[in-house]
């Protein structure tokens, strides 16, 4: 195995939240809102009930394919062929959300804070400190998280709780006023987000307590939901859906309604922090498992040497596939999901079902 | 752009490229520099006009996201 490093049942809980944190602190919330309008919270509460059952499936196949992850476990099911041609779509669909975690971040920065420096420049930064993080190993990003992670969650959290004043929850109502399609149509398309933990799969084996895969996810999951939920719900009561689905990055905008006096003031630079952190950490994850997805696919002893290369692929294609943030936007709105269903959900499903019909199991 | 990954891919290939070479790690330093050649031809692909393969997923799924999202 290309990865020694274990982790326990907390840090697997804190890497899965702090995917999920980096998603809410983007555009995400804003395109939940344009699609299903006052429901979106609604969407939140479906996705996050999708996604757990989904993660049943996940748990029940990290326990019946010991120490192997999905990679793995597709070459067991379907052959050497066949499992490698589906197993290198994990490792390639973790590049495609990197590459979309961090044109969004450097979007965000560029558009809000850093307006003068060039987007390129903050893309090369982001993605050395991501694949520098990423080289050192799971254990190292384990570590990172488990303190960013709680601080990350009781930040937003209470940034939420900060805006209450500004918040009109009116404009919450009415409920289901274009009937119940808008939040049927947005649950698949924030359950494709939370579905990036599919991660877990990657995890479960390095973990010390492989049983407890399914409550790891169930509680990232549950802390993501309460997040993007906020984030979500807070956007439309304070600023109306008409201006939230406009906005590139809702929770900024949040935070800078935050205005007390002359004591507290500016904590849109805590929201920054938030976002840079989480984005940061996520994408130096999701290289991490494309490295170690490819070494295991190609039979490698180490996967470091893949990460720096994987990272400047996805350099590229940030540079090259997003010339502008609108291509980016629509991207994540009408592509991402179509192609995230497929993988997280079809593609798994697949696994499970020819596991099933061809009594096939891991070797302990 | 493409002068930057160019020297990008010398800097990754050197650094990550010597020492496996010294270790005798011929299979990672052929899939380090499968994945190296690959950044490079995206970039060099792009500067003579070839889609990325983002633009090319963008094509066949996005009339079947539109037709599903508002």
């Amino acid at each position: 195995m290309p990865e020694k490093g274990i982790i326990n049942t907390s840090q697997c809980i804190w890497l899965l939240f702090i995917v999920i944190a980096s998603i809410a602190s983007m555009q995400i919330p804003s395109i939940l809102i344009l699609q299903a309008g006052r429901d979106a919270w609604l969407s939140v509460l479906g996705a996050w009930f999708l996604d757990v059952m989904l993660a049943i499936v996940y748990a029940y196949m990290g326990i019946r394919f010991p120490g192997e992850n999905f990679v793995q476990y597709s070459i067991t099911i379907l052959g050497k062929y066949l499992g490698r041609m589906v197993g290198i779509l994990f490792p390639l669909f973790f590049l495609l959300v990197c590459t979309i975690v961090i044109k969004g971040l450097g979007q965000v920065i560029n558009t809000a804070f850093l307006p003068r420096t060039p987007i390129d420049v903050i893309l090369i930064s982001c993605f050395f400190v991501s694949a520098l993080i990423g080289r050192k190993g799971i254990e190292v990003i384990a570590r990172m998280t488990q303190i960013l992670g709680p601080l990350y969650f009781l930040s937003i959290v209470t940034l939420c709780f900060l805006v209450i004043p500004s918040a009109h929850i009116i404009r919450l109502k009415p409920q289901f006023d274009e009937g119940v399609a808008p939040f049927i149509i947005g649950t698949p398309l924030i359950l494709v987000f939370f579905g990036v933990c599919i991660l877990m799969a990657m995890y479960i084996p390095l973990t010390n307590r492989p049983e407890n895969g399914f409550l790891a996810k169930f509680s990232a999951v549950s802390m993501g939901a309460i997040v993007v939920g906020l984030i979500t719900t807070f956007s439309v009561v304070c600023f109306g859906i008409e201006d939230a689905q406009t906005m590139y990055s809702p929770g900024l905008q949040l935070s800078r309604l935050i205005h007390y006096s002359n004591y507290l003031e500016r904590v849109e630079m805590l929201f920054l922090l938030i976002l840079v952190g989480s984005s940061i950490v996520a994408s130096s994850s999701l290289l991490w498992a494309f490295g170690l997805g490819i070494a295991q696919l190609t039979g490698l002893k180490s996967y470091q040497p893949l990460i720096y290369p994987g990272a400047l692929i996805s350099l590229v294609l940030c540079i090259v596939s997003f010339p502008s943030s609108l291509q980016h936007s629509n991207f994540i709105h009408y592509t991402y999901p179509i192609v995230a269903i497929f993988v997280q959900t079809g593609l798994e499903l697949v696994l499970f079902a020819a596991a099933l019909i061809l009594h096939k199991r891991g070797t302990v | 752009m493409i002068l930057l990954i160019a020297l990008a891919t010398l800097v990754i290939g050197l650094a990550e490229g010597i020492p496996l070479g010294k270790q005798g790690q011929r299979k990672e330093l052929v899939a380090m520099s499968c994945l190296l050649g690959m950044a490079f031809l995206l970039a060099a692909g792009f500067r003579i006009g070839f889609p990325s393969p983002i633009t090319l997923l963008e094509q066949l799924f996005e009339p079947i996201g539109k037709a599903i999202f508002k």
